[in-house]
C-alpha cells in the first residue's frame, strides 16, 4: 500500500477535458495546491521541455493497428481498461435492449485525443425542452447565463466558423453577441459540401405532422480546428484524421489546458501534482448519516492490483465522464446502501448517446471524398421546432469521407472490383469511379432523457484489478426512432435534388456518435437532480462532478463546447470559494 | 505601439510608393517560403530522416506553406490598400535573387532551402517592429551560403556587382524608392500614418478592391474608412510580428502563432532535433536560387543556371503557371462583378494548389545537371518573370489567360511524354489534366457578361400600372447610422449607397408609400403598398455615377440612371403584386394590410399650392389565411402621417425610376443583382422643405412582433413572419437619426375627362 496521506486544496480525478480545464483555471488561485489523479499512467507531454506535445507513440501505435478504431492509439491498459469498438464487451457488460456503442479513452488527456473537434452551441431551447415541448427537465440554467461562458469556452478552444451565419442569425443557429467573433475564420467547405450546397440552394422542407417549414441551410459546423496557427498549435492540414488522432494539434485537445495546468508554478514549486496509474475506487464520507462530507478518496494504483492509496482534500471534484464517474459513485456503498450523492437515485440513469441515422447515395459525378476533416458542414437549420414535443430534432452532417463508415469504402470497393475480375487500368477505374460518385449524410439524432436507459456497477463481472465493470442498460425511445424518419425524408429529398441513383436508407441500424451524456443530471431540485449548475452536489458540499454527465438534455449538438462552458462556470465558483476560505 | 521613429509616407505618391514596396514584400516573402516548403523531404525512403523527425518536417513544410497562403493574402490586402489610397495592385516584382540592399530592411533576398539558417532569416523578416534584429544581414549571408555543399568559399561575400565600376560617391544603394523602415512592421506603421495623414485619403474605387465574400481570401477586407486601414493593417502585423505584451491590442495574434513565433519555434526544433541526432537532413539537396535563365534585373550574383534542359523545362512551365496565376490575381482587383470572382476564385486556388504547389514539389527533386559533389544537386522552382507578364484587364484577357493555360497544359502532357520515371510522368499529366480543367472552367467567360436578362414569363415582360398616387418621403441620414444598420447588407450585395455633393457624409433613404391600379386576369384591383429603400448604385458602377446635388438629383438630372433605390423591405396588400415583385423584380416583399388615405384626392379639384397630406398604416396581416381583421397596436407596424405644408412644389422629371434588388428576393449565395426602370408617365412634384417652410412628417411605430409566415403557391416561406418586424426595427434603427429631406408627389394624369352635364332635352 501506498503511503497515504496526500492532502491537497482540490483533487481533481480525471485529467481529460474538464478535469484538465478545471485545473488549468484553478492553478492560478495564489497558494493552492491542486492533486490531478488520473488512472492513465503515462503523460505524452515533455516535462523538461516545457511540457511539449510527444503524442508520437500514440500515432505509432495508431498506424500498428490492423483494425482501425477512435480508441486504436489509445494503449488498453491492464488496470484500467478502455472500451474499444472491437472488442467493445470485453468491458462493458451489456443488458441491453439496445447496444451502447460509444467509447472513451482512459489515458491522461482523455477522449478528446480521438473527438471531431465539431463545437456547436445547443439551441437555446434545448435547454427549457420540458417547458417547451414537454420533453426531459429543463437545465438549471439558461441559455443567456451559459452565453459568456461559451464565448471562453470557444477562445480556450480556438474556434474557427463563419460569423457571417451570426449576424444576422440564420435559421436555427444558435446567437453569438456581436462583440463575440469567432476567434478563427472558417474552415472552407468541401467540393462534396459545395455540391449538396449547390442541390439545397433555396430548399425547404416541411414537418409532416406541426406543418412548420424550415429551409434546408448548409453551413459550416464551428469547429475547435485551428484554420490559422492558434495557442501554439498549426493550422489544420487537412489529415483527415481527427479520428483517432490528430497528428499536428491543429485540432484542440485536452493536452493544451493539461499542459498549461502543469506549468503552473507558485513559489518555484509546481501548483498541479499529476497522479498516474491511479483508478478511483472508492469516494469515502466523514459519517454515515446526515449531511455528509467527502473525507477522502481511495484508489487502486496502476504498480499492482493490491497497491492502494488514498488522498484528501478541501475540495474534490469527479470528472471521469459520464459512465465512470456514476460507476464510482455507486460502488461507493460501505457507508450509504445506494452510494454517494445518491439520495435522489439518479446517479447512472439517463444515460444518453447521440444516436446516428446513416444514407447514403449514388450521384452522377465524382464528389471527391477523403478530403479534409471527416465532417466541415452540417444543416442545423432543423435543430428546433414545434415538432419538438413529438419527435426528436437531428442535425445532418456531411460526411468528407465518403461511405467508409457504413460500407469499409474504399477498401471494399476494392474487394468488389477484384472480385469481379477487374485488375490493372480498369481496376483503378472502377474504383476511382465507385469510391468517388457516393454522398453520405448522417444525422445525430435528439434522444429523449430514459429514466430506465443507465449504468451500474457490475455486481458479478470485474476487470482484472478486481473492479466492478460498468454494467449497461441502454434504451432508444420512438422519440428518436420518429426523429429518425423525418430525418430520412429530408435526405431523400436531397439526394432527389441532387439526381442520385440508389439511395440507401440504413433503416435498422443505429450508429453510435461517442457522446456519452446523462448519469449526472444537474438541476435545482435535489430530489430531481443529482448536483446543481455548477455541478455541486446536493448531498455533500464538498464534492463537484464535471463534464457531459451533468447535461438533462442533449438536443442534437456535440458536447464538447457546452461541458468546457460548464467546467469554466465551476471554476470560477470553486476559484471564489478557494479565496474566501 | 510604441513611438516611431521614422516619419508616416509623407504624402499620397510616398503612400503609393510605400504600399507597392510592401505588396512586392509579401509576395516575394510567399515565393521564398513556398521555395522553402518545397525542399523539405516528404518520406522517410528520402533518407536522412527518421519516422519521429518526419513529424516535425511535415509541420514545417504545412506551416511554410500555411504563411505562404497568408502572405498572399496579405499581398491581396495591400493590393486593397493601394487600390482604396487611388492606385493599382503592384503585382511585378524583381526576379531572384537581389542583393539585401533592394528592400529597406536590408535582408538577404532569394530562394533557399531549408536550414537553420533560413529559419532564422525568416525570423528575422518577420521581426517585431520594436525590437531591432539580433543580427545584420551579411550574417546571415554567411550562413545562408555556407550551406553544406553550397560551393562557395569564405571571403567571396564581398563579390563585385552590377555597378562597382562607378567611383563610390555615384554607388548608391539600390533600394526600392520606400521610405527607410527596418522592418515590415515599421512599413506598414507608415502606411497607417500616411493614410490618417492626407486630407481625403480614400479616393479609389472600391468596386476595385477584393472582398472577402467573392473571393478565396477568407480574411481580406474592403477598404472604405480609415478605421477600416487600421484594422487592415493591424491583422497584416499581428499575423507577421504576434501581439506584443504592451500593445493595446484585440487580442488578434498571439505572438507564438506569428509568422516571427512560427519561425522561432521552427528553428529551436531544428536545433534540438539536429543535437538529439547530428546526422538528421530534413531538407533534399537543393540549390539555393535556380536559375532557368539570366535575367537583366538579377542584381546579386549568388545564383545558379540549371543546365539539365529537362529540370529547366519543367521549371520553365511552373514560371509560366505562376505568371498566369498572377494575371488571375490582377483581374480580382478589376471591377468586375460578384459572380466573376466567385469563378475567379475557383481557378485560383486549384492553380496554386493543384499545379504550382505539385510542380515546386518536383521540382526540388529534379536534377540540376552539374556534376560537382559538392553542390546541391537538386533544383527548385524560381518563380522567373519574363516581359511577357501582361496584366491586361479589357475582355480578351480571359481568351489570352484560357490560351495560357491550355498552352501549359499541353506543355505539362509533352514533358510528361518525356518523363524520366513514372513518378515524374504520373505527376506532370497530373498537372496537365487539372491545367486542361482549370482553362475548361474559365472558358467563355467573358462572352456571358451583360449578355443575359433576368427570366421572365412570357407574356409579363412588362407590368403597366393603370393608375397611380404616391407621395415618397426622403430622408437624410448620417452615414454612419446606415452603414451601422445595413452597410455589411448592402456591401456584400454589390451596392453602394449614394452621396450628394451638398451632404458627402450623408446617405439618403425614402420611404414611399403608393395606390395604384392594375390590371390582372380576373379585373382591375387597387393595391396599397409602402417601400423602405435607399439611394443606391451598384459598386461596380462608381466610375460612371455622376456627382451631384440631391436636389439635382431628385429633379431627375441624373441621365445616367445608375443612382436608384434599393429596396430594404417592401409591403403591400395584393398577394400577385407580391408574388410578382419578389419573382420578377427581385423585390424583399412580403403581404401587409396597409390603410392609404391622401388629401386631395387624385384628380378633384386640385389646385396648385395646396397641400398634399397623406395617413398611411401599415399592418402585419392578422393570420396565415387572411390578412384583413381587425387593426390593432400589436399588428401595426408603423403609422405615417405627412404633409406637404406651405412648401411650394417644383416640377421634376424624376421618371424613369431606377429601382433594385435581387434575384432571389432574399439572397444566399449565388444571386444575381437586378435592376428596373419605372417610366412614370407624367411629372413628379417635388417639396424641398426650409427653416421657413418645414414639411411635417410624423411616423408611430407599433408593435408588431413575429406574425403569420408569408404563403406563395402553398409554399410558407421560412422565417417570412418575422419580416414586419424586421422592417419596423430597420426603420426604427434608422428614420429617427436623420432628417426630412424631401417628398415627392406623383399622381397619374385623368384618363377621361366628363365636364359639367348640359341640358339635353328641350328646356
Amino acid at each position: 500500500m501506498s503511503a497515504d496521506g496526500h492532502d491537497y486544496d482540490v483533487i481533481i480525478v480525471g485529467a481529460g477535458i474538464a478535469g484538465a480545464v478545471l485545473a488549468a483555471k484553478l492553478a492560478a488561485v495564489p497558494g493552492i495546491r491542486i492533486g490531478l489523479f488520473d488512472a492513465g499512467d503515462t503523460l505524452y507531454l515533455d516535462p523538461a521541455d516545457d511540457y511539449a506535445d510527444r503524442r508520437q507513440p500514440l500515432l505509432d501505435r495508431f498506424y500498428r493497428t490492423l483494425i482501425k478504431t477512435p480508441n486504436s492509439p489509445v494503449p488498453d491498459l491492464k488496470h484500467a481498461p478502455s472500451p474499444d469498438q472491437a472488442t467493445l464487451n470485453k468491458y462493458y457488460v451489456q443488458r441491453g435492449p439496445y447496444p451502447f456503442l460509444s467509447d472513451y479513452a482512459r489515458i491522461v488527456g482523455g477522449t478528446t485525443y480521438h473527438w471531431l473537434g465539431l463545437v456547436p452551441r445547443l439551441h437555446p431551447n434545448t435547454l427549457r425542452m420540458k417547458t417547451l415541448y414537454g420533453i426531459g427537465e429543463d437545465w438549471p440554467i439558461t441559455y443567456a447565463e451559459l452565453e459568456d461562458w461559451y464565448y471562453e469556452a470557444e477562445k480556450l478552444m480556438g474556434t474557427s466558423g463563419d460569423d457571417a451565419d451570426y449576424w444576422p442569425l440564420k435559421a436555427g443557429k444558435s446567437p453569438r453577441k456581436h462583440d463575440q467573433p469567432f476567434p478563427m475564420p472558417p474552415l472552407p467547405p468541401t467540393y462534396s459540401d459545395t455540391a449538396v450546397m449547390d442541390a439545397t440552394r433555396g430548399m425547404t422542407w416541411t414537418d409532416p405532422e406541426t406543418h412548420e417549414v424550415f429551409p434546408v441551410d448548409v453551413t459550416i459546423c464551428p469547429a475547435a480546428r485551428n484554420t490559422v496557427p492558434y495557442g501554439g498549435r498549426p493550422a489544420c492540414s487537412g489529415s483527415a484524421n481527427c479520428i483517432p488522432i490528430c497528428p499536428t494539434r491543429a485540432r484542440f485537445d485536452a493536452t493544451v489546458p493539461l499542459a498549461q495546468a502543469l506549468r503552473a508554478r507558485q513559489d518555484g514549486r509546481p501548483v498541479v501534482d499529476l497522479v498516474k496509474g491511479a483508478v478511483l475506487t472508492e469516494v469515502e464520507l466523514d459519517q454515515a448519516e446526515g449531511r455528509a462530507r467527502i473525507a477522502r478518496l481511495r484508489f487502486k494504483r496502476s504498480s499492482s492490483r493490491d497497491d492502494e492509496m488514498t488522498a484528501t482534500a478541501r475540495w474534490y471534484v469527479l470528472a471521469m465522464h459520464a459512465i465512470e464517474t456514476p460507476k464510482v459513485l455507486l460502488m461507493s456503498r460501505r457507508q450509504r446502501g445506494h452510494g454517494v450523492a445518491n439520495s435522489s437515485d439518479l446517479v447512472g440513469r439517463y444515460l444518453m448517446d447521440h444516436d446516428i441515422a446513416i444514407t447514403w447515395a449514388r450521384v452522377p459525378r465524382p464528389l471527391y471524398p477523403y478530403r479534409g476533416p471527416r465532417i466541415t458542414s452540417v444543416i442545423e437549420s432543423l435543430r428546433d421546432g414545434r415538432f419538438r414535443s413529438y419527435r426528436a430534432a437531428s442535425r445532418p452532417e456531411l460526411s468528407n469521407s465518403g461511405t467508409s463508415w457504413e460500407t469499409g469504402a474504399p477498401f471494399t470497393d476494392v474487394v468488389n472490383a477484384v472480385n469481379a475480375g477487374l485488375t490493372g487500368e480498369a481496376l483503378r477505374k472502377s474504383v476511382g469511379w465507385s469510391a468517388t460518385t457516393v454522398i453520405h449524410i448522417d444525422a445525430m439524432i435528439e434522444p429523449e432523457p430514459d429514466h430506465d436507459s443507465r449504468i451500474v456497477p457490475s455486481e458479478s463481472l470485474r476487470d482484472a484489478w478486481g473492479i466492478p465493470r460498468p454494467e449497461l442498460r441502454y434504451r432508444i425511445g420512438d422519440y428518436s426512432a420518429r426523429g429518425r424518419q423525418a430525418f430520412f425524408d429530408l435526405a431523400t429529398r436531397i439526394y432527389q435534388r441532387m439526381g442520385a441513383t440508389k439511395i440507401q436508407l440504413l433503416q435498422d441500424q443505429w450508429f453510435d456518435a461517442g457522446h456519452v451524456m446523462g448519469t449526472l443530471r444537474m438541476g435545482d431540485d435535489p430530489r430531481r437532480s443529482v448536483c446543481d449548475s455548477f455541478g455541486r452536489t446536493h448531498d455533500h458540499d464538498n464534492l463537484y462532478l464535471a463534464g457531459s454527465g451533468l447535461f438533462p438534455t442533449v438536443g442534437v449538438d456535440n458536447p464538447t463546447l457546452t461541458l468546457v462552458a460548464l467546467a469554466l462556470r465551476t471554476a470560477r465558483q470553486l476559484r471564489d470559494l478557494l479565496s474566501r476560505t | 505601439m510604441t513611438d516611431d521613429p521614422r516619419p508616416g509616407s509623407r504624402n499620397r505618391p510616398a503612400l503609393i510608393d510605400d504600399l507597392a514596396v510592401a505588396c512586392e514584400l509579401e509576395h516575394g516573402l510567399a515565393l521564398q517560403y513556398l521555395f522553402t516548403a518545397a525542399s523539405l523531404k516528404d518520406d522517410t525512403t528520402e533518407g536522412g530522416v527518421t519516422d519521429a523527425e518526419l513529424y516535425y518536417v511535415r509541420q514545417w513544410k504545412s506551416t511554410l506553406y500555411f504563411i505562404a497562403a497568408q502572405e498572399m493574402q496579405h499581398l491581396v490586402q495591400a493590393g486593397n490598400l493601394i487600390a482604396a489610397a487611388g492606385g493599382v495592385v503592384q503585382l511585378s516584382r524583381p526576379n531572384f535573387p537581389q542583393e539585401s540592399h533592394y528592400y529597406p530592411m536590408e535582408l538577404p533576398w532569394g530562394l533557399w532551402p531549408f536550414s537553420l539558417a533560413t529559419a532564422h532569416l525568416y525570423r528575422d523578416w518577420e521581426e517585431p517592429a520594436d525590437r531591432p534584429p539580433p543580427f545584420g544581414g551579411k550574417a546571415h549571408l554567411a550562413e545562408l551560403l555556407h550551406l553544406p555543399g553550397a560551393g562557395v568559399a569564405k571571403g567571396r561575400l564581398e563579390l563585385p556587382h552590377a555597378h562597382d565600376h562607378l567611383p563610390a560617391r555615384l554607388r548608391q544603394p539600390l533600394r526600392a524608392r520606400a521610405s527607410r523602415h527596418l522592418t515590415i512592421g515599421e512599413l506598414y506603421n507608415g502606411i497607417r500614418q500616411g493614410f490618417e495623414a492626407l486630407a481625403n485619403p480614400i479616393i479609389g474605387d472600391p468596386g476595385r478592391q477584393v472582398d472577402r465574400y467573392d473571393s478565396a481570401f477568407p480574411q481580406v477586407r474592403r477598404i472604405r474608412t480609415l478605421g477600416d486601414v487600421r484594422l487592415a493593417i493591424e491583422l497584416i502585423v499581428e499575423q507577421g510580428e504576434g501581439r506584443l505584451p504592451d500593445q493595446e491590442s484585440r487580442e488578434l495574434v498571439d505572438v507564438r502563432d506569428s509568422h516571427f513565433g512560427l519561425f522561432v519555434a521552427m528553428g529551436r526544433e531544428y536545433e534540438r532535433l539536429k543535437r538529439e541526432r547530428p546526422d538528421f537532413e530534413p531538407a533534399r539537396d537543393v540549390a539555393a536560387n535556380p536559375l532557368s535563365r539570366l535575367h537583366p534585373d538579377i542584381t546579386w550574383p549568388y545564383f545558379r543556371l540549371i543546365e539539365n534542359p529537362y529540370t529547366r523545362a519543367v521549371n520553365d512551365l511552373n514560371s509560366s503557371v505562376y505568371a498566369t496565376l498572377l494575371m488571375l490575381l490582377a483581374r480580382f482587383f478589376e471591377p468586375v462583378g460578384h459572380r466573376e470572382r466567385r469563378r475567379l476564385a475557383s481557378a485560383f486556388l486549384p492553380l496554386m494548389t493543384t499545379a504550382i504547389k505539385p510542380l515546386c514539389e518536383l521540382l526540388t527533386t529534379l536534377d540540376m545537371g552539374e556534376h560537382e559533389p559538392d553542390r546541391p544537386q537538386k533544383a527548385g522552382p524560381s518563380f522567373e518573370l519574363g516581359r511577357a507578364l501582361q496584366l491586361t484587364s479589357n475582355g480578351p484577357a480571359w481568351q489570352y489567360i484560357v490560351e495560357r493555360l491550355e498552352a501549359d497544359a499541353a506543355a505539362a502532357a509533352a514533358l510528361a511524354a518525356q518523363a524520366p520515371d513514372a513518378r515524374v510522368r504520373d505527376g506532370l499529366a497530373g498537372v496537365g489534366r487539372r491545367l486542361e480543367r482549370i482553362g475548361d472552367g474559365l472558358r467563355g467567360q467573358g462572352d456571358t457578361v451583360m449578355m443575359n436578362l433576368p427570366p421572365v414569363p412570357k407574356g409579363q415582360e412588362i407590368f403597366f400600372y393603370a393608375s397611380q398616387i404616391s407621395l415618397w418621403v426622403f430622408y437624410r441620414v448620417p452615414r454612419q447610422v446606415l452603414d451601422e444598420a445595413v452597410g455589411e447588407r448592402l456591401a456584400g450585395l454589390g451596392m453602394t449607397p449614394a452621396t450628394f455633393r451638398d451632404h458627402p457624409q450623408h446617405a439618403i433613404v425614402a420611404l414611399n408609400p403608393m395606390f395604384y391600379t392594375a390590371a390582372f386576369d380576373n379585373g382591375l384591383a387597387g393595391i396599397s403598398e409602402v417601400e423602405f429603400n435607399v439611394v443606391a448604385y451598384p459598386a461596380w458602377r462608381r466610375s460612371q455615377v455622376p456627382q451631384l446635388t440631391l436636389e439635382e438629383f431628385l429633379l431627375g438630372w441624373e441621365q445616367e440612371k445608375l443612382i436608384g433605390q434599393f429596396r430594404l423591405d417592401v409591403l403591400c396588400d395584393n398577394l400577385a403584386a407580391v408574388s410578382g415583385g419578389r419573382q420578377k423584380y427581385g423585390e424583399h416583399k412580403f403581404l401587409g394590410q396597409i390603410n392609404f388615405l391622401i388629401n386631395p384626392l387624385p384628380n378633384t379639384n386640385m389646385r396648385s399650392g395646396q397641400p398634399v397630406t397623406l395617413k398611411f398604416e401599415a399592418y402585419q396581416c392578422a393570420s396565415e389565411a387572411s390578412c384583413a381583421g381587425p387593426l390593432s397596436e400589436d399588428r401595426l407596424i408603423f403609422a405615417l402621417d405627412a404633409t406637404t405644408g406651405d412648401i411650394l412644389p417644383a416640377d421634376s422629371a424624376f421618371s424613369d425610376v431606377i429601382v433594385y434588388g435581387t434575384l432571389p428576393p432574399e439572397p444566399q449565395g449565388e444571386f444575381r443583382l437586378v435592376g428596373s426602370r419605372r417610366n412614370h408617365l407624367g411629372l413628379f412634384r417635388l417639396y424641398l422643405p426650409s427653416p421657413d417652410r418645414p414639411a411635417t412628417v410624423k411616423i408611430r411605430y407599433g408593435q408588431c412582433a413575429g406574425g403569420p409566415p408569408l404563403v406563395i403557391d402553398n409554399q410558407a416561406i421560412p422565417g417570412s413572419g418575422a419580416w414586419p418586424q424586421q422592417m419596423r426595427e430597420l426603420m426604427q434603427q434608422i428614420l429617427p437619426k436623420g432628417e426630412v429631406a424631401a417628398l415627392l408627389l406623383f399622381e397619374t394624369p385623368p384618363v377621361e375627362i366628363e365636364p359639367r352635364p348640359f341640358y339635353a332635352d328641350e328646356g
